[in-house]
C-alpha cells in the first residue's frame, strides 16, 4: 500500500516535471554565459563573438550577462581542446566554431582533442565565395561557362593558397577537375592572396562575397572574371548559386557543362568535404558534447528570435557576411558530411599535390 | 584638399574631442602594462561601438590605437621591459640611461621623438592617400624579400665586439624562428609532441626573456637602485634639447616607421630595429649606441608611432590590414557600417580625413599626458631595486601569458630568460638574435614564393633594384664601420675559468646540429629552412669554436663574471649569483603551480619582499595582496582567466 502510494507520487511528480519542464528548462538570470573565442583579439571568431554579445544578452531566457573569452593558440585548437574538458553543459558555456577548429579534426590532426560530431550545434552562420580570374593576366574574360574553361586551358593560373592541406585544396583540385593548368603558391593568408591578386602576382583568388564585390567594383570587368561560385549547400547535398550573382555557375554546374556528366569520385569528395566547411560551417556557435536536449532548444530559440531583430540581421549580413541561418540539426548534419576525408580521399589528394605541385602533403 | 579641411569640421564638437580623449586615456593606460596593447584595448571598445556614431566612434579607436606606442615606453626605459613589440629597440640605450639617473631625459625625448613621429606618419598617410595607390601595386614579393634582406643587413651593426658572435646569434634567431607550424606548408614542425610549439614561439616573450629576465637578475645582484646614484640628475628639458639637436635623425627615422609600416610583409617588429639600426650606421661614434646614447631611444622611438600612420595606408586604401591591430581596427570600423577600401576613399572622403586629424591629435594629447607624468614615474627608479623586483618579476610573468593565455607561455619565459642571462654574460648579441628571430619565416616565406612566382626575372624591377642598393650601401658601411679603432675597454681579454663560455657554446652547436639533422627528416618545404638556418649557424660556430678552444684573448672570449671576479674592487662577495635569481623565478612558477597564478603571484611578493628586501611580513603580506588585487582587477576588465594551479583544481572556490 505504501509502496503503490509512493509510486503514485512519483508518477506525479515526474508528469509534473515533465509538463512544467519545457517553460523553465533554462533560466539563466544571475548567470554568466562565457562565450569560448579560440583566437585573439580580433579577427572573424572574436568579431563574431563581440558582435552577438548584446544581443544574446537580450534574447536568452533570464538576460544573463554574455563574457568573450579569448584563448589563442594552436590555430584554435589549443583554446577548444582545453575549452572541451572544462566547458560545463549546463548552457552557461558557448564556442564559437570555425573552419579552423574544424579542418584540423577532418585532416586527422593528432594534437585536436575534440570531435565536432559531439558536440551540440545551436547555430551556423554560411559564408559564401566567388572564384575568379584575372583577364588581364589570361585573356579570358566571362569564364563561367565551358567556352571560357577551354579558353583557359590554353593558360596557366597562379593561385594563392594557405597551405597543401587546407582548405584552399577545394579551389585547386576544382581547377584540377576542370582540367586548367595551374600552380599554387602556398603559405600566402588570404589578405596575402588577395593583395598578390591585385598586383597581378597572382591571376586566380577566392574571396568572400563581400570582398568580391569590392574587388569586382573597383578593379571593373577588365581584371576581376568570376569562373564559379562557392555558394552554400542545401538540405539535398546540391552546391547552390549567389542569389546576387545569378549568372554564375556553382562547380558542380560547371563542371557538367565541360564534361558533360556530374563530377563524382575521391577528388570531387574531397572538394565537397571543402564546401561544407568552407561555407556552412564556417562560422557556428556550439554548446558542449553531453549539453541535455532542452538547453540545445532554447539557445536554438533564442537565435531564431533574433532573426526579427533588423540589426542584428543587418550586422549579420554586412559584418559577419552570413548569408543565412542554419540551425540545430541541420548544422549536425553538414558536420556528418564535412567528416568524408577518407583514406581513398586522402591519397587522391597527395597524389595531386606530388604530380601537379611538387610538394608532400604533409 | 577641400575634404581635409571639412573633415575638421567634426572637431567641432566636443563629443568628437571627449571620445578621441577617452580613447587616449585607455590606450595609455593598457600601453603601459607590460603584455597588453593596441588589441586589447580595441577589443575592449569593439562591444561599446556597436550602434555609435561613426565619426565619435573613429575616434576613439584611433585615440587608443595611436598611443599604446607612446606609453609603452614608460616599462622599457625605466624598467627595462619592453612590455610590447614596438619598444624592444627602446630598451637597448632607454633603460642604460635610467641606470645612469637620466630617466626623466630619456622618457622626455622619447615622448617628444613619438610625437614628432605620429605627426609625420599622420602626415604622410594624408599624402599617401592620395596618391600611394598605384605605388603600392607595384610592391609584390620580390620588393617584400629585398626589404626584408635589407632588414637583415642592419644585424651587422648589432654585433657587438666579435662579428662572428653577432652572425651566430642572428643564426641563433632563425633557428628558433624555425619552431612552429612551417609557413609554407602548415605542418607542424619542431613541436616535440607539445600543443604550445604548434605556434611560433611569441615575440613579446621572446623581448622579455632576452632583455627584460638579465637585466632584472643584473639589478637584483647589485642590490642598488635602477639609478646607480640614487637620484634623478638631468630634467625633462634636456630631453627636449636632445631631440632638437637629433631633429634630422627623428626625422629619417619617421620616414622609416612610415614606410616600413605601409609596405607589406615586414611586419611591425622589425621597423624599429631598422630604425635603430640606421641611426648606429650614420653615426661617426656608432661604439657609443647601447651604453645608454639618447640617439638610440629617438631613432626607435620616432620610428613606432609613425609606423601607426604608415600601416593606416593599406588598411584605408585595400582594406587589407597592415598590422595585427589594423586588423581588429578594420572589424571597428566595419561594425559602425564603414567598408573600408577604394569605394570607401571616394564616397567617405571625409570620414577618412577625420582618421587622419584623430591620429595626429592623438598623439599630441597622449605624449603630453605622459609628459606631466614622466617625472613623476620616472621616480621608480631610486627606489631600492630589490623592493621592486617581486613586482617586476609577477608583471613580466603577466605579460608573457596575454601571448597566448596559457602555462606554456610563463616556461617559455624561463626557458628564454635561461638563454638571456647567458647571452648577455657570454657577449652575444641579443638583439641580432631578436632580428633573426623576427625575420625568420618571412625569409622562409618570401624566398619560396619569388623561386615559384620570379625566379632570376625578380631582378628586372626597379623597386628591387632600389632596395638592393640600400642594402650594398648597409653592408659596406657595416664594414666601414668595423676598421674605426674601438674603445680599449672592448679590447678582448683572457679569462681564468674558460668552462662556463665552452659549455654555453657547445650547447649551442649541439642544438644547431640538432635542428640540421633533424631537418632532412622532414618534407623539402617543411625541412630546408631549418636546415639552412642551422648550416649558416654553425658556418659562424665553428671558427668562433676554433678561436675559443684554441686560443686566448681573441674578441671571441668574453664572460661577464670573468670580469667581475678577475678585477680587483669590481668583486661583490655579498652578491648571490645569476643562477640564484633564476632558481627565484623558477620559484615563482612553482608558487603559481600551487597556488594558481592569481594568488601565487601575490604569495611571491610577499615571501621575496620578506627574504630578499627583509620588509617586515605584514607590510610585505600586504603588498602582495595588493599585486594580486591589481592582477584581479585587471583579468576581471580584460576577462582573463589566469593559469590555475594545484589550489584551483581541489578547491572548487579558490580564486
Amino acid at each position: 500500500m505504501q509502496l503503490r502510494n509512493r509510486l503514485k507520487a512519483l508518477i506525479v511528480t515526474v508528469a509534473a516535471l515533465a509538463i512544467s519542464a519545457p517553460a523553465q528548462a533554462l533560466d539563466l538570470s544571475g548567470e554568466t554565459v562565457t562565450i569560448l573565442v579560440p583566437f585573439s583579439e580580433g579577427g572573424g571568431s572574436d568579431t563574431l563573438a563581440r558582435f552577438l554579445q548584446p544581443f544574446l544578452q537580450e534574447a536568452l531566457p533570464g538576460h544573463p550577462s554574455i563574457v568573450v573569452l579569448n584563448r589563442p593558440g594552436g590555430g584554435s585548437v589549443t583554446g577548444v581542446n582545453a575549452w572541451i574538458g572544462s566547458a560545463k553543459p549546463d548552457g552557461t558555456d558557448i564556442l564559437v566554431g570555425s573552419s579552423s577548429t574544424w579542418v584540423p579534426f577532418v585532416f586527422g590532426s593528432k594534437t585536436v582533442k575534440y570531435n565536432p560530431n559531439d558536440m551540440r550545434a545551436v547555430v551556423g552562420f554560411p559564408r559564401v565565395s566567388v572564384f575568379y580570374t584575372n583577364p588581364e593576366e589570361t585573356g579570358v574574360t566571362g569564364a563561367s561557362n565551358a567556352a571560357g574553361v577551354e579558353e583557359l586551358r590554353s593558360t596557366r593560373l597562379m593561385k594563392g593558397a594557405n597551405a597543401p592541406l587546407s582548405l584552399d585544396l577545394g579551389d585547386l583540385i576544382a581547377l584540377h577537375m576542370l582540367g586548367i593548368p595551374h600552380r599554387a603558391v602556398f603559405g600566402l593568408s588570404t589578405g596575402e592572396q588577395r593583395r598578390a591578386f591585385l598586383g597581378g602576382e597572382l591571376s586566380a583568388n577566392s574571396d568572400s562575397l563581400s570582398a568580391y564585390n569590392d574587388m569586382a567594383k573597383n578593379e571593373g570587368p577588365g581584371r576581376v572574371s568570376p569562373l564559379f561560385a562557392v555558394g552554400g549547400v542545401d538540405g539535398n547535398g546540391k552546391a547552390m548559386r549567389i542569389a546576387a550573382h545569378p549568372d554564375v555557375k556553382t562547380f558542380v554546374e560547371l563542371y557538367e557543362a565541360v564534361h558533360g556528366t556530374p563530377p563524382s569520385g575521391p577528388e570531387y569528395n574531397t572538394f565537397q568535404v571543402m564546401h561544407y566547411l568552407r561555407t556552412n560551417l564556417a562560422k557556428a556557435i556550439m554548446l558542449p558534447p553531453g549539453t541535455p536536449d532542452e538547453i540545445v532548444d532554447a539557445y536554438v530559440e533564442a537565435f531564431r528570435s533574433l532573426e526579427k531583430n533588423p540589426a542584428y540581421l543587418d550586422g549579420m549580413k554586412n559584418e559577419i557576411e552570413a548569408q543565412s541561418f542554419v540551425y540545430g540539426k541541420d548544422v549536425t548534419a553538414s558536420f556528418a558530411e564535412a567528416s568524408g576525408f577518407g583514406p581513398e580521399e586522402r591519397a587522391a589528394a597527395e597524389a595531386y599535390m606530388r604530380e601537379t605541385h611538387g610538394v608532400a602533403l604533409n | 584638399m577641400e575634404q581635409i579641411i571639412s573633415s575638421l569640421a567634426v572637431f567641432g564638437s566636443g563629443m568628437h574631442w571627449l571620445m578621441l580623449a577617452a580613447g587616449v586615456v585607455l590606450g595609455l593606460t593598457v600601453g603601459v602594462l607590460p603584455g597588453l596593447g593596441g588589441s586589447a584595448g580595441l577589443a575592449l571598445l569593439l562591444p561599446f561601438i556597436y550602434g555609435m556614431d561613426p565619426a565619435p566612434a573613429l575616434a576613439m579607436m584611433v585615440g587608443l590605437l595611436a598611443v599604446t606606442t607612446t606609453s609603452d615606453t614608460f616599462p622599457a626605459v625605466l624598467m627595462g621591459i619592453p612590455g610590447t613589440v614596438g619598444s624592444q629597440a627602446t630598451v637597448l640605450d632607454g633603460f642604460p640611461m635610467s641606470q645612469r639617473g637620466e630617466a626623466t631625459r630619456a622618457i622626455s625625448a622619447a615622448l617628444i621623438s613619438s610625437i614628432f613621429g605620429g605627426i609625420v606618419g599622420a602626415l604622410m598617410l594624408s599624402v599617401a592617400l592620395v596618391f600611394a595607390e598605384p605605388l603600392l601595386r607595384q610592391i609584390g614579393f620580390p620588393e617584400q624579400l629585398m626589404l626584408i634582406v635589407f632588414a637583415l643587413s642592419m644585424v651587422g651593426m648589432m654585433t657587438g665586439t666579435s662579428y662572428l658572435k653577432g652572425l651566430a646569434s642572428c643564426g641563433l634567431g632563425l633557428m628558433l624562428g624555425a619552431f612552429g607550424a612551417a609557413p609554407i606548408t602548415g605542418v607542424e614542425r619542431l613541436s616535440f609532441g607539445t600543443e604550445y610549439l604548434i605556434e611560433s614561439l611569441p615575440i613579446v616573450i621572446m623581448g622579455l626573456g632576452l632583455f627584460a629576465v638579465p637585466e632584472i637578475v643584473a639589478l637584483a645582484r647589485r642590490q642598488t637602485t635602477i639609478s646607480q646614484s640614487g637620484t634623478l640628475n638631468a630634467g625633462w628639458l634636456a630631453g627636449a634639447r636632445d631631440w632638437a639637436k637629433n631633429w634630422w635623425l627623428s626625422l629619417r627615422c619617421a620616414a622609416i616607421g612610415a614606410l616600413g609600416g605601409a609596405l607589406p610583409g615586414i611586419g611591425g617588429a622589425v621597423i624599429d630595429w631598422i630604425a635603430y639600426g640606421h641611426a648606429v650606421q650614420t653615426t661617426r661614434n656608432p661604439e657609443r649606441y647601447g651604453t645608454g646614447d639618447v640617439r638610440g631611444v629617438i631613432a626607435p622611438e620616432s620610428a613606432n608611432n609613425a609606423k601607426e600612420g604608415g600601416a593606416l595606408i593599406p588598411t584605408l586604401i585595400f582594406g587589407i590590414p597592415g598590422s595585427g591591430n589594423m586588423a581588429i581596427l578594420l572589424g571597428g570600423f566595419i561594425l559602425i557600417g564603414i567598408q573600408p577600401g577604394l569605394s570607401m576613399l571616394r564616397d567617405n572622403g571625409d570620414v577618412v580625413y577625420s582618421v587622419v586629424w584623430s591620429l595626429a591629435i592623438a598623439n599630441i594629447l597622449g605624449a603630453g599626458i605622459c609628459l606631466l607624468l614622466a617625472r613623476y614615474i620616472a621616480r621608480i627608479t631610486t627606489i631600492p631595486y630589490l623592493l621592486i623586483a617581486p613586482f617586476m618579476i609577477g608583471l613580466i610573468f603577466f605579460a608573457s601569458f596575454q601571448a597566448t593565455r596559457v602555462w606554456g607561455d610563463l616556461f617559455a619565459l624561463l626557458a628564454l630568460g635561461i638563454l638571456g642571462v647567458y647571452l648577455k654574460r657570454f657577449g652575444w648579441s641579443r638583439p641580432a638574435l631578436l632580428i633573426g628571430f623576427v625575420l625568420a619565416p618571412q625569409i622562409e616565406a618570401n624566398v619560396y614564393r619569388v623561386s615559384t612566382i620570379y625566379g632570376m626575372e625578380m631582378f628586372t624591377r626597379p623597386i628591387v633594384l632600389v632596395f638592393l642598393a640600400l642594402t650594398v650601401i648597409s653592408i659596406v658601411s657595416v664594414f666601414r664601420n668595423r676598421t674605426r679603432k674601438r674603445p680599449a675597454e672592448d679590447e678582448a681579454r683572457s679569462y681564468s675559468n674558460m668552462k662556463p663560455q665552452k659549455s654555453f657554446f657547445l650547447i649551442l652547436t649541439a642544438f644547431a646540429v640538432y635542428l640540421l639533422i633533424e631537418g632532412f627528416s622532414e618534407s623539402f618545404l617543411t625541412g630546408t629552412f631549418q636546415i639552412v638556418a642551422a648550416g649558416v649557424s654553425l658556418a659562424f660556430l665553428i671558427p668562433i669554436g676554433i678561436f675559443l678552444f684554441a686560443q686566448s684573448g681573441t674578441r671571441c672570449h668574453f664572460d661577464e663574471e670573468g670580469i667581475l671576479a678577475d678585477e680587483p674592487g669590481a668583486h661583490r662577495p655579498s652578491s648571490a649569483s645569476g643562477e640564484h635569481y633564476l632558481l627565484i623565478l623558477a620559484g615563482f612558477l612553482v608558487l603559481s603551480g600551487f597556488f594558481g597564478f592569481l594568488v601565487g603571484t601575490g604569495v611571491f611578493i610577499a615571501a621575496f619582499l620578506v627574504r630578499k628586501a627583509q620588509v617586515r611580513v605584514a607590510r610585505a603580506a600586504a603588498s602582495g595582496l595588493a599585486f594580486s588585487l591589481f592582477l584581479f582587477m585587471v583579468a576581471r576588465q580584460l576577462n582573463l582567466e589566469y593559469p590555475a594551479g594545484l589550489l584551483n583544481y581541489a578547491l572548487p572556490l579558490w580564486p
